[in-house]
């Protein structure tokens, strides 16, 4: 028997989005994952922090600046992304404040492999602070891909409590969609910890506005 | 007993002039006593001498104990007493630094009774918080304990607020009177327990974290060391373990005094070093020592012996008893139980007090609110104002500074210049020094910050006019520099990746050196090498797993900046393989697809079911066509275990190509995946079934299993999962160093060590020998003639007529025949 049977999840994100469809909201409704752990020792387990790519992107709206050379300045503002070269970077003259307003205007960054070596240099702490390092543009590579790849990915790292969330869809998407991003970020956390599901405690699924669902 | 007492104190009072009360039924004498006893005591109330003091005593604990019994037969007494007990009080305040027994006791008595008369007692608590919180300093030290006992009493019984009592107890800390101050500490973490126990009282806990992160500021450099001691203990035994208490400790670091930042800084070090010690080396008995000195929480093992007891429960009870009863003792299998034993003891403790230990597993340095300003002011602190302390001070601040900077993955650029100028192989505690250095690393320190820095120790360290230990050293601490940031010890400007590598390899050609330890350093650096970017070794050094996966194509290229991002489980696509194994179907890849598919059809709604089923099928479709390849691809995988088969030769050539060209073009690399690629058709299906299946602690194990077998067959190590957040150790540093022959007078030590309790050489001739006897065998040979000669004469003369007869018979009767 399955811990997790695809069916529960499917009903859960059912109703969610029927809930979301039935009294709509101004904005797109997020659907997160609650996760609650158990067990955990952090003598014996060593602290655990992954990334994984979602197949279907959750957070389409996600803002996501690029940082980046001339060329690659040109081409992203052509695509209608936000992008800063060096000279704008260097303006704030690592005062931490405007770098702090700018780090919160974005959700992410991307900087491009000339780039990004100097940033400790030019921007200081600031974006690493905000836990917004930019992470490499590959060189060469398209940046519409590399921005939805940006979107797509979801971050599981354990600080300070022994719960975590994480974006794994929203409102507008299908339930099937939605349902393949839970199994897959359920799957990667389970993965991730040492005694798999012996340190699982809860699944809640909610959406931003609605009630949390417990899944497991 | 009670009469004695009683006619003793009628005695004694009667000496003082009658002012004394007696208890018990004698009302009507009590009445016309009362004014008489009240004008002694506003007097002043030293009428008596000793003895009068001493029946007072003894009354008041008679009185205590019928009070006890009884409370509502004696409000007039309690009331009486409490009006003694004011007066006396008032008198204090005009002369706080009189002694005053009787007060003392008194006090102690409204404390124990006080709950029972709550309609008079109501100010006495207040009163002793104030006359202390004013006096205490000042006050006879008799009486202040007795007042601090009387206070803790009520706070007991409830009848205390608890701020202002702990408020005024961390306050009291800094008196001189050692056993106060350990009755201080004792209650206050006693009191905090009690409050904290069923759940975390927040709004108390808030206030006295306020209250206490206000103190540790004050300039009283007494005062702050023993509130940290209390704070550290209450962290320590999770009564306060949260991010507040972390926080208002961590704040003590930058109190002017050197040792209260010791005391703080040692204090966070410590909280960090026991999770990993505990955690990684059960084999390792000193450390498992250290923890119980450290806790103080173990009485039961001590460093002389193992010790059993009932609690370690059934498993444990066996394992002493067969240690006793049939194994040979030796130290070793001694050493061996007691660590078992230890083990036990320890998961038994992490079980016991599951509400605290569940409450934030997390230690101190890890629950800081803002590491990066921390470590940054710690830094400035280190450069600027401790810049003239003692090199320990400092070099605790490094520590600290360092460990920071590796947890959180700090940008604190200053601080590798700063460790330039100390790489120096006489530099003192340089071990130690580099062990923090390579602490401070992690992957998103620019390189070309970093490159500086090796290239000093290579020039420092690793050349052949350095002694062998420097050079073990300096090859350690590239090492443990370049495990975290593999990208530093690349030459920025080279052209060819070989070139880059140029330092690397002429690091690498210690590899050769006489001496072990240097020898076994330059290995290690390699083989990391090998693991990350086996491109910049050279040829002969990158060793066949690296070749041949660099020809497969296999390697990443390793970006500064990139964070490895999967979007897969590992070793899911392992678990498809012996599911193929398992159902044994000749088309394995339709299989696998339906296993996932059946479960998810079935809750399926409507709509959703047809949008699945036709995703799927185009899926399923790709695949057909495409099978051929998937099947090779499942061949390749068990060629990896084996040694290399010819067909995976022929592949991997064909994968040179692909990995040369990639490597001139490198733009090409993440762009559109090669449908034909075996590995990433392998890579879709795994993701379609994590996407629709959830993996069971079953699916895991088989993953386990299968990684364990592919690695024992390729004869490797599996690699170790999580984020290696270990500080590096200065035994790292170290590493192994060859034993030197010892000098004359070591030798002459241990050979005089050795003959002590040992017995004299010699023929062992003459000795007795040491342990059963001789046979009876020996025993007749060996017998004396003379006396068997004697026997047998005796015998003679003393047998009877008929003996005679019957032996002359017999005698006769062999001769006849």
């Amino acid at each position: 028997m399955s811990k997790l049977p695809p069916a529960t999840v499917r009903t859960a994100v059912g109703e969610i989005i029927q809930e979301a469809t039935d009294k709509k909201r101004n904005f797109t409704e997020t659907i997160e994952l609650q996760i609650g752990l158990k067990n955990y020792d952090t003598k014996k387990d060593k602290r655990f922090a992954g990334t994984v790519r979602l197949p279907y992107n959750p957070r389409p709206k996600m803002k996501v600046a690029i940082l980046a050379d001339a060329a690659t300045k040109t081409q992203a503002e052509a695509l209608n992304v936000p992008a800063f070269d060096v000279e704008a970077l260097k303006k704030f003259n690592k005062q931490k404040k405007p770098i702090k307003k700018f780090a919160q205007q974005y959700a992410a960054f991307l900087a491009s492999e000339s780039l990004i070596k100097t940033i400790p240099r030019i921007l200081g702490p600031g974006l690493n602070k905000a836990g917004k390092f930019p992470s490499l543009l590959p060189p060469g590579g398209e940046i519409t891909g590399a921005v939805e790849e940006v979107q797509a990915t979801i971050k599981f790292q354990l600080k300070k409590v022994l719960c975590m969330a994480t974006a794994v869809g929203n409102v507008e998407m299908g339930q099937d969609e939605v349902t393949a991003n839970v199994m897959l970020a359920v799957n990667f956390l389970v993965s991730l910890l040492k005694k798999h599901w012996q340190n699982v405690k809860s699944l809640h699924l909610k959406s931003t506005m609605g009630k949390a669902k417990r899944i497991y | 007993m009670i009469v004695l007492l009683l006619s003793s104190g009628r005695a004694v009072t009667r000496r003082c002039g009658g002012g004394k009360r007696r208890f018990g039924s004698e009302t009507r004498e009590e009445t016309v006593k009362v004014p008489v006893h009240e004008a002694r005591e506003t007097e002043g109330g030293e009428g008596c001498g000793s003895e009068g003091a001493m029946s007072d005593a003894a009354d008041l604990q008679l009185l205590l104990s019928r009070c006890r019994k009884d409370p509502a037969s004696y409000v007039p007494e309690y009331v009486q007493q409490k009006r003694q007990f004011d007066a006396l009080i008032a008198a204090l305040e005009l002369r706080p630094s009189d002694a005053s027994a009787r007060l003392g006791e008194l006090a102690g008595f409204m404390a124990s009774v006080g709950t029972a008369y709550k309609d008079h007692s109501a100010q006495v608590a207040a009163t002793l918080i104030r006359v202390l919180g004013l006096h205490a300093k000042v006050m006879d030290y008799e009486l202040r304990r007795q007042l601090v006992r009387a206070l803790a009493v009520l706070r007991s019984k409830g009848a205390a607020p608890i701020v202002q009592v702990v408020q005024l107890f961390f306050g009291m800390l800094n008196i001189a009177d050692k056993q106060l101050r350990k009755t201080l500490h004792g209650h206050i973490i006693a009191d905090l327990r009690n409050i904290n126990k069923k759940h975390a009282n927040e709004q108390v806990n808030r206030k006295l974290q306020g209250f206490l992160y206000e103190r540790l500021q004050e300039p009283d450099e007494q005062l702050v060391k023993r509130s940290l001691h209390v704070l550290t203990e209450l962290f320590r035994t999770h009564v306060w373990r949260d991010a507040r208490t972390a926080n208002v400790i961590a704040s003590a670091c930058f109190h002017e005094n050197a040792s209260v930042f010791l005391i703080a800084g040692r204090f966070l070090l410590d909280s960090e070093r026991h999770l990993h010690e505990d955690g990684a080396n059960d084999s390792d008995v000193t450390s498992d020592e250290e923890d119980y000195h450290e806790n103080g929480a173990n009485p039961r093992k001590t460093n002389k012996g193992v010790k059993f007891n009932s609690n370690h429960g059934e498993t444990a009870r066996v394992m002493w008893e067969t240690f006793h009863r049939t194994s040979k003792k030796s130290s070793r299998r001694k050493k061996r139980l007691e660590r078992q034993l230890a083990r036990m003891d320890r998961v038994k403790s992490g079980h016991s007090g599951n509400d605290a230990q569940s409450k934030s597993p997390f230690s101190a340095m890890m629950l800081l609110n803002d590491p990066q300003s921390f470590a940054e002011r710690l830094f400035s602190d280190v450069q600027n104002r401790r810049k003239n302390e003692k090199y320990e001070v400092r070099l605790v601040a490094l520590d600290l500074i360092t460990r920071l900077t590796g947890i959180h993955e700090l940008f604190l650029l200053n601080l590798y210049p700063y460790f330039q100028r100390f790489l120096q192989p006489h530099q003192r505690d340089i071990t130690k020094l580099l062990a923090y250095l390579a602490t401070s690393v992690h992957d998103l320190v620019p390189p070309d910050v970093l490159h500086p820095l090796i290239r000093t120790i290579a020039d420092n360290f690793i050349a052949d006019r350095c002694m062998e230990e420097m050079i073990a050293a300096g090859l350690n601490a590239v090492r443990a520099i370049c495990a975290r940031a593999p990208l530093a010890i690349e030459i920025e400007n080279a052209e060819s990746l070989e070139d880059k590598g140029a330092l690397l390899q002429d690091l690498v050609a210690f590899r050769t050196h006489r001496d072990k330890g240097v020898a076994m350093a330059a290995r290690s650096l390699m083989q990391v090498y090998r693991d990350v970017k086996p491109g910049l070794l050279a040829k002969k050094d990158r060793g066949k797993d690296a070749q041949l996966r660099q020809m497969r194509g296999l390697t990443t290229e390793l970006r500064y900046g990139q964070r490895n991002m999967v979007d897969t489980v590992e070793g899911a696509d392992l678990l498809q393989d012996s599911e193929s194994d398992l159902e044994d179907g000749s088309n394995s890849e339709e299989d696998t697809k339906d296993v996932p598919a059946k479960i998810d059809v079935e809750p399926l709604d409507s709509e959703g079911s047809g949008q699945e089923d036709e995703e799927e099928g185009e899926e399923s479709d790709d695949e057909e066509e495409s099978s051929d390849d998937s099947k090779d691809g499942e061949d390749l995988s068990e060629a990896e275990g084996d040694e290399l088969d010819a067909e995976a030769i022929a592949r991997s050539e064909n994968g040179t190509e692909d990995s040369s060209s990639e490597a001139s073009d490198v733009e090409d690399e993440e762009d559109v995946p090669d449908e034909t690629d075996p590995a990433l058709d392998r890579k879709a299906r795994a993701l379609q079934m994590l996407t629709t299946r959830v993996l069971d602690d079953e699916d895991y194990a088989i993953i386990a299993r299968r990684r364990a077998e592919m690695a024992s067959n390729a004869g490797t190590l599996l690699r170790k999962r999580g984020i290696d957040d270990r500080p590096v150790s200065t035994s790292e540093i170290e590493s192994y160093q060859k034993k030197q022959r010892r000098t004359l007078e070591e030798r002459l030590v241990s050979v005089h060590a050795g003959r002590e309790d040992r017995e004299k050489f010699g023929s062992k001739k003459g000795r007795k020998d040491k342990g059963g006897g001789t046979t009876n065998k020996v025993k007749q040979k060996q017998k004396d003639a003379m006396m068997l000669m004697n026997k047998q004469k005796h015998r003679r003369k003393m047998s009877s007529l008929h003996d005679k007869q019957k032996n002359a018979k017999r005698r006769g009767g062999k001769s006849r025949r």
